[in-house]
């Protein structure tokens, strides 16, 4: 006796019809959207983080707590969103390569199938038949995941589009609290630091101011020691506009005595010149003294600035990788409606492409 | 140094009055509701507190207490923002969910499950049913048992085919809503007449 799959293992036709409908597979790509799903959980983590920095910042300002966990709970719906997004792409990667691989599962089904009938003590499926059927689902399953994909995505790609418009300006809203933030919290450490960096940049001023006054010195001996009076006169103006306090002393001894005042001016300069000599001395050990606390200070300050900088680039390229995205849904629609061709495969690995570039290194 | 608008100040009250014109502006911004403008107002407020004196500690303070509520305004704007946006955004993820949801289901079809499942049933059904048959006297007996079981299995399959062809190749829209699931109806409490007399 034969059963009624068995019956099929003498007939041609259907077999011819396999070939065939093998042969036309290629017409029913099914795009792999692995990437797709890949890129989407990206930028889940891109949004994410950018959303975590600002959050950051603002917990280094003196805003008010409520304020910050009223923010969280605005922000809430946007993070359910992007998980829907990560779930959705994914539903659609498995979709697509499960419809990919029909013939596995119909493979799955004929081994059940003889199993059943193993069970009996009867021959299972033959293996032509199971072959030409995993071949006809293949070809299935193929057809029927482009339609169902086709289906899901034209039903979706409205909701996808205003969610890209509305996690991007959230994104940007966000940029402007960043800005704020990173603004707010750089003032209160400037105040708190104030102390310590106008001491130490006090310090740093009058030292630069003395070594200029020390070299006009050393450039005034230069030309005496080369016997050139004219430039060693220019020195020495240069000297008395650059030391105010030279200057003063000099008038005064000028003033003392108008004749001989000429005989006291080289002691008084050797006197003044060791003078600053020490002072620069002790200002640059007194300098050293604070050099760590204002380096900490500038180590601080840049962090801050980092957060800024690192917080509003995240948020701007989450907002591009979003617009990105829904453009990638988009195209992957298109091609779907559409016979499916190298172009259109290209033009979707782009757009799924373009929502990796715009995390590009990160 | 570059003249600023802070070169000309000297005494404290020189740049109390510098402050309060800076607070006008900050105010301006808060009204605006422009990030541009309060930007600048910050960065107008973090100049003076730089170029002012120590003696004037106290207004520097008042400065950045204005920096902080320029942040508040914007904080509170974003918040409006977002949350007036809330709702479309979660009628939007309602789709998402229903498309991700008809996509798990559409691969369920496709590998076969239901049809996987019904033959693993089958198959347990008819070993109890060749072992009632193995035990049976009569062969012949046993014999239809069999065959008849066989030709149970396999029509069982060909309807599953069937049908899992039906269900994945459907392609009808707007039907994405779960069943439900029935309500197990609550006892009604019976009415007891109370009895007369």
């Amino acid at each position: 006796m034969r059963s009624s799959v068995s019956r099929l293992a003498v007939r041609p036709v259907l077999l011819g019809i396999f070939s065939t409908l093998i042969l036309s597979a290629c017409a029913s790509v099914v795009p792999d959207m692995t990437p797709f799903a890949e890129q989407t959980a990206r930028m889940r983590s891109g949004v994410t983080n950018g959303y975590t920095e600002t959050q950051t910042l603002l917990l280094h300002t003196d805003l008010a707590s409520e304020s910050v966990a009223g923010l969280d709970r605005a922000w809430r719906q946007t993070r359910t969103t992007l998980n829907a997004l990560v779930g959705y792409s994914q539903a659609l990667a498995d979709l697509a390569r499960t419809g990919a691989q029909g013939g596995e599962a119909a493979a799955r089904m004929t081994d059940a199938l003889t199993s059943v009938t193993s069970t009996l003590d009867v021959p299972g499926i033959p293996a032509n038949i199971a072959s030409a059927i995993g071949a006809l689902n293949d070809y299935i399953a193929r057809v029927r995941t482009r339609a169902k994909l086709e289906d899901i995505l034209t039903s979706a790609q409205p909701a996808v589009d205003t969610i890209a418009s509305i996690v991007a300006q959230n994104l940007a809203a966000l940029e402007g609290v960043n800005e704020l933030a990173a603004g707010a919290v750089r003032i209160a450490f400037e105040q708190e630091s104030e102390t310590v960096t106008d001491y130490y940049e006090g310090l740093q001023e009058e030292d630069r101011r003395i070594l200029k006054v020390l070299t006009i010195f050393l450039e005034r001996a230069a030309a005496r020691d080369s016997n050139d009076g004219a430039a060693a006169e220019a020195r020495l103006d240069e000297l008395l506009g650059a030391d105010p306090v030279l200057e003063e002393r000099v008038i005064r001894l000028q003033i003392a005595d108008p004749d001989t005042w000429g005989d006291h001016l080289e002691p008084l300069l050797e006197e003044r010149q060791g003078f600053l000599r020490d002072r620069s001395v002790g200002l640059q050990a007194e300098a050293r003294r604070y050099q760590p606390a204002y380096d900490a200070y500038q180590a601080r300050r840049a962090e801050i600035e980092g957060l800024r900088v690192n917080g509003g680039e995240i948020l701007r390229k989450s907002a591009g990788a979003v617009r990105a995205w829904a453009r990638a849904h988009r195209k992957l629609l298109t091609s779907l409606e559409q016979e499916w061709s190298f172009v259109h495969l290209v033009e979707f690995t782009t757009a799924v492409q373009e929502v990796y570039d715009a995390y590009k290194g990160e | 140094m570059p003249e600023s608008r802070f070169s000309a100040l000297i005494t404290v009250e020189d740049w109390a009055g510098e402050l309060g014109t800076i607070l006008g502006e900050v105010d301006e911004a808060v009204q605006s509701g422009e990030i541009r403008e309060r930007l600048g107002a910050q960065e107008l407020l973090s100049d003076y507190i730089k170029a002012s004196p120590s003696a004037a500690e106290a207004l520097d303070k008042i400065a950045a207490r204005a920096s902080l509520d320029l942040l508040q305004a914007q904080v509170d704007d974003v918040i409006a923002a977002i949350a007036a946006r809330n709702s479309e955004l979660k009628a939007a993820t309602t789709l998402i969910r229903q498309s991700a949801a008809e996509a798990k289901s559409s691969k369920k079809a496709l590998q076969f499950e239901k049809v996987l499942d019904t033959l693993k049933t089958a198959r347990a059904g008819i070993e109890a049913f060749k072992k009632l048959g193995d035990a049976a006297a009569d062969e012949d007996a046993e014999l239809t048992e069999r065959l008849t079981a066989i030709a149970k299995a396999i029509a069982d399959f060909e309807k599953l085919v069937a049908k899992l062809s039906g269900e994945s190749g459907s392609r009808t829209r707007g039907t994405r809503s779960r069943p439900k699931k029935a309500k197990p109806k609550k006892a009604k409490p019976k009415k007891t007449k109370p009895k007369s007399g």
